[in-house]
């Protein structure tokens, strides 16, 4: 079975077009990543799955429900812009959520226990929120969000703000999490998304422009890039056949080729050139992919067009 | 339900643990105490002073008769026969030497002495018609010849006009008495005047089966009673309904709004903060009605407040909660911050206040016009029906019923309305809302 399904979903704000024709399926079990530069309609997606917007056309299925009812148990949603109340205890904030989402008290008492172990905040469960650094609040937000065990879970940015060890607990914590649910996050950090997705969705003002695996995303952006490392900086790399662009990045030279290029043949032609200490058949990293898209260079479009 | 209830519990604490809370519910009984202890204060240092008047006597025959009404005056009258306290300032008399009999002088003095009191040199001053002791035709008009003429600038000498006409009128009739050989004694005897006594409805005690009357106190107080209450449910809805307003503007700037939107339909939010509110004003009610009952109960006047009309008192308080609550919260859901809210409340509070301007005509006359028609229009009718059910004249039965439906169904409305406004507005952010905006927002959904 499939967690969401949006069918050729179009909603517009005034005269802004902010989600375009989009259809998504995403698997049950699986850990979706949402990109796409700021603005481009994530949140807009993710609160139309929540049933907090409506689509103005097509249809939204969630956990094989496509009632307009507005919330459901079994979905949590943690927003981007989100906060807490700053005068209740970290304890009294975590049980009102758990109670909210249709917890009883004991199992929201001992559920909330057993997730402030697990991201070191124990310590700090009787404080008040105001007491909290950014960082702690943060997380208690995303224990709000999954202390219920939701099937399906939607997290805006869950990464912003967090120092790269908090940023790793988190991490871990929805890998566990992904083990009974169905996790969407949206994010800009490229190398969370790589790490942790089965499957990645990108939106650009407002339509689809990537969707499926990495594997499938980065085959389909081709290996159109080689490193190489050369005894000496040789400014005429550029003249050989088949490459379109060079990128000095210090160590290394970063060649873009046509996509019918054959690498052995330009490894052939470097070879005559000088000594090769290094040469790397070089999969595009999902940042570059975004960069591509989001920002296109004139060169992109007029070859790849 | 659970969720709705959950919300409730929350905004409950949220509203009765702080200490602005505390604070105005304290504060409020605090407040009335010191101005009525001031008012008493300032009435006794009143009541010890001696105050001065100035007499300009034309028939040049009264001023015995002034001196000697002075010092009966100054001698017992001020006491209150019972407690034997002064209640009353003293009066001092100044006797002025009056002007020719011109009209030019005339004016002339009254222009002088006026200037005098405007000095602050008398209260007021008093002038005496030469021809007082001639009988007027009756119908013909009298004039300044034949008439007592008092001037002040200030309202609170109407104790001594009316005194010192008294003394004139005694003198008079006296004299005119004489004129045809009555003896003023007789006079006396036989002009001794009826008392008046006012009381409430005589009651038949249900229990003892006795047919009683209401004390003295006990009608003071069912004049005072439909009052208190009415600036109760006035302080309900402010202690009630303004702060789960501002929570609402809190929850929008901090971002904790689309949060709860994560688990709470913007409805269930919204009843879960109406039910809060009602929360909230029955602890204060309750405090407030304890605390009255024990004063009650202290002064044995325990029958002033009649269960019916206790019950009637929660019913509406209930529905007034509902009606402000809603529209206060859809103010709260509407505005970026909390100065936006202080023109979005403004018709709003005119709507609550406006029963208060009109409850002294209520009081005054509680089954007139505007009474009538003010406890039934829904957003009056809370605050002015209550006032109206524990006045001593009582209401129909009918009447507090018809009266709640229309409260009920406009309740409905402005719940239904508010979760409109609600579930919009508490996601919008950036430009300021008007209220033409909430209009459209009702409307369209």
């Amino acid at each position: 079975m499939n967690a969401v399904e949006i069918r050729e979903v179009t909603k517009r704000f005034g005269k802004q077009v902010a989600v375009d024709d989009l259809s998504l399926v995403v698997p049950e079990r699986s850990i979706y990543g949402f990109i796409g530069p700021n603005g481009s309609g994530k949140t807009t997606t993710l609160r139309m799955i929540m049933r907090i917007f409506h689509p103005d056309s097509g249809s939204i299925q969630v956990l094989g429900s496509a009632s307009s009812g507005s919330v459901n148990d079994q979905v949590a949603y943690l927003p981007e812009e989100r906060g807490l109340y700053k005068q209740m205890t970290v304890t009294e904030t975590l049980e009102y959520y758990a109670t909210l989402r249709g917890m009883r008290r004991s199992d929201a008492r001992r559920e909330t226990e057993a997730w402030l172990e697990k991201l070191g905040l124990a310590a700090h469960a009787k404080k008040k929120i105001a007491a909290l650094s950014k960082g702690m609040s943060q997380k208690v937000q995303f224990i709000a969000t999954i202390v219920a065990r939701p099937a399906l879970v939607l997290l805006d940015e869950p990464f912003s703000g967090l120092d790269p060890v908090n940023a790793a607990v988190l991490r871990a914590a929805i890998l566990e999490l992904s083990k009974a649910s169905t996790i969407i996050f949206s994010t800009h950090d490229m190398s969370a998304a790589e790490s942790l997705c089965d499957f990645i969705f990108m939106i650009h003002r407002g339509k689809k422009v990537l969707d499926g695996t990495l594997e499938q995303i980065k085959s389909a952006y081709g290996s159109d890039t080689l490193r190489v490392r050369m005894d000496g900086r040789s400014a005429h790399l550029s003249a050989i056949d088949g490459v379109l662009e060079v990128t000095d990045l210090g160590n290394l030279q970063e060649l873009r080729v046509t996509p019918e290029t054959d690498p052995q043949r330009v490894l052939c032609e470097l070879m005559r050139r000088g000594a090769v200490h290094h040469f790397e058949l070089a999969r595009p990293s999902l940042e570059e992919i975004f960069v591509r898209i989001a920002r296109p260079e004139p060169e992109t479009e007029a070859h790849g067009g | 339900m659970v969720r709705v209830l959950a919300v409730a519990l929350r905004e409950y604490k949220a509203a009765v643990h702080t200490k602005a809370f505390i604070v105005s519910l304290l504060l409020m009984p605090l407040l009335v105490a010191i101005s009525i202890g001031v008012q008493i204060i300032a009435h006794r240092a009143d009541v010890d002073k001696t105050k001065m008047y100035a007499i300009v006597d034309r028939t040049g025959q009264l001023m015995p008769a002034f001196e000697a009404a002075k010092v009966r005056h100054n001698e017992s009258e001020l006491y209150d026969a019972e407690t034997k306290m002064r209640v009353e300032p003293a009066f001092a008399l100044l006797f002025v030497e009056p002007s020719a009999d011109v009209e030019a002088d005339i004016l002339a003095q009254r222009l002088a002495l006026s200037q005098r009191h405007e000095a602050g040199e008398f209260e007021g001053f008093l002038e005496i018609g030469p021809d007082v002791f001639e009988i007027v035709p009756r119908g013909s008009p009298a004039d300044d010849r034949h008439e007592i003429r008092f001037q002040s600038d200030k309202l609170a000498v109407t104790r001594f006009s009316q005194w010192s006409s008294d003394v004139v009128n005694d003198a008079v009739r006296a004299k005119r008495f004489e004129g045809v050989n009555i003896s003023p004694h007789v006079v006396r005897e036989l002009s001794t005047p009826v008392s008046l006594v006012t009381k409430a409805s005589t009651k038949k005690n249900a229990a003892t089966g006795e047919i009683e009357e209401a004390s003295d106190a006990a009608r003071l107080a069912s004049f005072f009673l439909p009052g208190m209450l009415v600036m109760l449910m006035f302080m309900m809805v402010l202690l009630g309904a303004v702060p789960a307003m501002q929570g609402i503007v809190e929850e929008k700037q901090q971002r904790i709004a689309e949060v709860l939107l994560g688990c709470v339909p913007p409805f269930e939010l919204m009843l879960g903060k109406l039910v809060g509110v009602i929360a909230v004003s029955f602890t204060v009610a309750s405090v407030y009605l304890g605390g009255g009952y024990a004063v009650a109960v202290y002064l044995a006047m325990t029958d002033v407040l009649a269960p019916s009309v206790l019950v009637w008192f929660v019913v509406f308080m209930v529905l007034a909660s509902l009606i402000y609550g809603s529209m206060f919260m859809a103010v709260g859901a509407a505005a970026n911050d909390m100065k936006e809210t202080q023109s979005l409340q403004m018709p709003i509070m005119m709507i609550v206040t406006l029963p208060l301007l009109m409850l002294g005509s209520v009081l005054r006359d509680p089954d007139g016009t505007l009474a009538i028609v003010g406890s039934f229009v829904p957003f009056s009718a809370p605050m002015l029906m209550t006032a109206r059910l524990a006045s001593p004249a009582g209401v129909p039965w009918w009447q507090p019923t018809l009266a709640a439906i229309g409260v009920l169904v406009t309740a409905l409305f402005c719940v239904w309305a508010a979760g409109r406004v609600f579930r919009i507005g508490l996601l919008a952010q950036g430009k300021g809302v008007k209220l033409g905006d909430l209009a459209r927002w009702i409307w369209r959904g």
